[in-house]
């Protein structure tokens, strides 16, 4: 077992709040002269309003384009100029905002962000939108519809949410509803969601707190606080889905690939530390029971993984995601995949499962905390959904503390027939070059 | 300290940078003559333990591409004692994965562990890279695995493109125009004593290397590597040679039509310089302006300017021998002919007129400024050790790479575009819709040239 000591992440914290409602966590390490600035809005595809999927993603795009004191592509020329490196993304419930700087810059990283926090509609124009329309439509080409199972990124929240549910619709938007984006609504959404109040910085790195302390005050202070937004409409979903769902999908690709997803808690809840161990007994590296069961000795996938998509409201998803082996058919593979996920449920996993699984977790948590970039999202992330930084540092613990009982509970309420869905790829037969 | 910002509307200047050095690296080699390579950080309790061995796919005679691939993958199928499946618990309940590979000069295998691991791990790691059973069951099923990845490819523009541009540049008589994993005409050549014999002709101390970085003391690591690798003595065997390079191709259009593409994957490129050339610096700060950073001239024209694109960027893959140029892109199909041609208007650009004093300095400032930024973790720190011995770079690369960057001129970019941007020697592959065969053959006055799927899908 890996020690006990060398789980004990002790990152420093220092959190405060602004008068106008920003959170913001200041966490010190010297040892290299970097630092990362990390931004996390509390607002995602969910909060899109009907007609305008896609929006909360095309709207992270206008971020970049200039603010009050900012030219169009001067952010990111003046990030990388200054030896950074910087993106964003959009998910379902928030959008960040990060870069990493060499430590003598943070005042520039810090003064862009409040920038486009506090002033980003003066420099949004109508040119812009449409460049950007455009940029995110071949964005939504080259990642789904130019790809084999480009679609299950959608289809499946489509089968996993119900059809009024706010994780229901597409993230990256339909291309009608990216055609309808208009500047208005890049407006209002500003106004509503962009707002101090909406939105958590993290630093991390090689800072001084009171310096930083000072900067952060002097470029966010003045922002004013946001004048409401509309709550998110995110009532309770049953534990799950009560039921079966399939949908084949005949698409021109090389072989049959399966996705069956199951109901689960909700990230940083106790069950879902056992979710998530669950998740990578089943199909977390080639020691795991899919693969070695179906892709190893069986042959009848070639590959096989699983993995949560750790959202924190609502409802979580844990997917198994297996590809069949060449001359295998669609129904095959499903029926092999099932049959392993009802060997958990008849017989139960063991004790090296959940040890393994553990040790890949905890200590792919710990190598990972080396990037400022990644202790700076991690913490955003547990202010935001948990409004405590210090989860950043019981994290392993609490997937070393998930026990043999633990995941036997889960799986027993999670994993059976009534919580299912599965969404396959067979081959839509000719796959024709010219 | 940052300087007084004063009003917000300021824009803040920057503070006195602190001073960075890439991490400090002792050298050790075993009794068996292994060289032990350690970088010691202290910050967070792991380690990284990154294997390499000279003996990557150019080294493959004809025919047999995927070789070193198959063998890579297939040491940790098991050994004597212990089945795939035996190693594969072992690692994972170490808390980490092992997936060794190839590259074109190396195979590689790399372990992060938690600090207090180290010494099983490396045991652990000792035993697949000297032992391995290569039983021919387990062989089989990696070529299946292999398999499957190209049928898969066949229907993925991205890989359809990137493995038809190796194609057409080095053609079918070069190592380099195959990919790396091969194909499956290669794939099927492959068995037990095949990868017995890459094993005894590349597994063997005078070609490998172990670097360490991480929460361990030098003399710990060295004693360590001694302990386990000490002894070990390979048998006499013919010296793995590269295969023969490749011969210049003529510059011409490929074309691989796919009925339901809605965009097109371009890749436009030529040979380049190897890796160990005069003008290296100057080079990477000429990709940087061209299509290197998202300000580059290829992004902004193609992203930006006209919204023909999610991303448009250039880039030199660098090899021993055999280095090449490409600039790639994903393109709406009706955008294809226009992007060829701003493509090929930037690359002349560059050769014609001297970059701008701002465009210089956004690239210089950014590759120097960035430095510390590439090497935060245990594994980038040993990929970046790796590279180094991989190309024989010399000891103090690392040190002098900043002053490098620094000293290359407007003068010089223009002078090594030059030398080796050759829009004469350009191929372009388009992998995209069908449709567009008329447009691509009005673009090259007729010199369009047919590129199909590879051969056959079956196993």
């Amino acid at each position: 077992m890996t020690k006990s000591s060398e789980l004990r992440v002790e990152i420093p914290l220092e959190s405060f709040e602004l008068a106008n409602g920003l959170r913001v966590t200041i966490s010190a390490d010297r040892t290299a002269p970097i630092v990362a600035v990390n931004l996390w809005y509390h607002v995602g595809s969910a909060n899109e309003r009907p007609g305008r999927t896609g929006f909360a993603h095309l709207f992270e795009h206008m971020l970049f384009q200039g603010s009050a004191h900012v030219a169009a592509n001067e952010h990111f020329e003046l990030v990388q100029r200054a030896g950074g490196t910087l993106n964003g993304s959009t998910w379902l419930d928030r959008t960040n905002y990060f870069e990493t700087v060499p430590s003598n810059q943070l005042a520039l990283a810090l003064w862009l962000e409040a920038d486009r926090m506090g002033a980003l509609l003066p420099a949004m124009t109508q040119e812009k939108l449409d460049t950007q329309r455009s940029v995110v439509k071949n964005e939504r080409q080259w990642t789904i519809d130019n790809q084999p199972y480009g679609t299950w990124w959608e289809r499946l929240p489509a089968l996993a949410y119900p059809p009024e549910h706010p994780f229901h619709h597409s993230l990256i938007g339909s291309i009608e509803d990216l055609d309808a984006a208009s500047l208005d609504d890049v407006a209002q959404f500003f106004r509503t969601y962009y707002t101090p109040d909406n939105a958590v910085l993290t630093i991390a790195g090689d800072v001084e707190i009171e310096e930083a302390r000072a900067l952060v005050q002097q470029y966010f202070g003045p922002i004013p606080r946001g004048t409401g937004r509309p709550p998110l409409s995110l009532r309770d979903l049953p534990a799950d889905f009560g039921g079966w769902r399939r949908e084949v999908v005949h698409d021109r690709v090389a072989l049959p690939r399966l996705f069956l997803a199951f109901r689960s808690p909700v990230f940083g809840s106790e069950a879902y530390y056992a979710a998530s161990v669950t998740s990578a007994i089943l199909g977390l590296k080639v020691g795991s029971r899919l693969h070695r069961s179906l892709v190893r000795r069986q042959r009848i996938a070639s590959s096989a993984s699983a993995f949560t998509f750790d959202l924190a409201k609502s409802a979580d998803l844990l997917v198994l995601d297996v590809t069949a082996s060449p001359g295998v058919e669609g129904e095959a593979l499903e029926a092999a995949v099932v049959s392993e996920v009802n060997g958990l449920l008849s017989e139960g996993v063991s004790l090296p499962e959940v040890e393994r699984a553990v040790a890949l977790i905890t200590t792919d948590y710990v190598a990972a905390l080396q990037s400022a970039g990644a202790r700076a999202d991690l913490i955003s992330k547990f202010v935001t959904y948990f409004g405590e930084s210090a989860r950043v540092n019981t994290q392993a613990m609490c997937y070393r503390d998930v026990d043999l009982q633990a995941v036997t509970r889960f799986v027993e309420s999670h994993l059976g027939p009534d919580n299912r869905i599965s969404l396959l790829y067979v081959s839509s037969g000719d796959d024709s070059n010219a | 300290m940052p300087n007084d910002v004063g009003a917000a509307e300021q824009r803040p200047t920057p503070g006195t940078p602190r001073s960075y050095h890439f991490p400090e690296v002792q050298r050790h080699q075993t009794t068996s003559g292994i060289d032990v390579i350690v970088a010691t950080v202290t910050r967070v309790p792991v380690v990284t333990l990154h294997y390499v061995i000279d003996g990557g796919a150019i080294y493959e005679p004809a025919g047999s591409a995927g070789t070193a691939q198959l063998t890579a993958k297939g040491i940790a199928e098991g050994t004597q004692a212990l089945s795939g499946d035996d190693i594969a618990q072992r690692f994972e309940l170490l808390g980490t994965s092992v997936e060794p590979d190839a590259g074109w000069e190396e195979l590689e295998l790399r372990s992060t562990v938690m600090s207090s691991r180290l010494t099983q791990a490396a045991a652990l790691a000792a035993e697949v890279l000297t032992s391995p059973a290569f039983r021919a069951d387990d062989l089989a099923r990696l070529q299946h695995e292999r398999i499957a990845e190209l049928m898969q490819r066949d229907t993925e523009p991205r890989g359809l493109a990137d493995d038809a541009f190796s194609r057409v540049l080095y053609g079918p008589d070069s190592r380099l125009g195959f990919p790396i994993g091969g194909e499956r005409e290669t794939v099927r050549e492959f068995g037990a004593s095949r990868a017995r014999e890459w094993h005894e002709r590349a597994f063997r101390p005078e070609r490998m290397a172990v670097i360490v970085a991480g929460d361990v003391e030098a003399d710990e690591a060295f004693a360590v590597m001694e302990r386990i690798w000490g002894s070990w003595r390979a048998t006499a065997s013919p010296l793995l040679m590269p295969s023969g390079g490749h011969r210049p191709r003529r510059s011409a259009t490929h074309f691989v039509a796919k009925t339901d593409a809605v965009q097109s994957e371009i890749r436009i490129g030529h040979t380049g310089p190897p890796r160990v050339n005069a003008d290296y610096f100057e080079l990477t700060v000429l990709n940087a302006i061209l299509g290197g950073l998202f300000g580059s001239r290829i992004n902004l024209n193609l992203r930006e300017a006209h919204g023909y694109t999610y991303g448009a960027f250039s880039g030199f893959d660098w090899r021993r021998d055999g280095s090449n140029f490409c600039v790639s892109t994903a393109v709406r199909s009706d955008a294809t002919v226009q992007a060829v041609r701003e493509i090929r208007s930037e690359i002349s650009r560059i050769r014609d007129e001297p970059v701008s004093t701002s465009e210089l300095s956004l690239a210089v400032e950014h590759l120097e400024g960035v430095f510390p930024i590439r090497f935060e973790t245990t594994a980038a720190m040993t990929n970046a050790l790796a590279s180094q011995l991989i190309f024989g770079l010399p000891r103090t690369y690392f040190d002098d790479y900043r002053e490098k960057i620094r000293s290359v001129s407007a003068a010089d970019v223009q002078r090594v575009a030059q030398a080796h941007l050759r829009p004469g020697d350009l191929n372009l592959v388009v992998v995209g819709n069908a449709a567009l065969k008329e447009e691509l053959t009005v673009l090259t006055d007729g010199d369009l040239v047919m590129e199909g799927l590879a051969a056959d899908t079956e196993l």
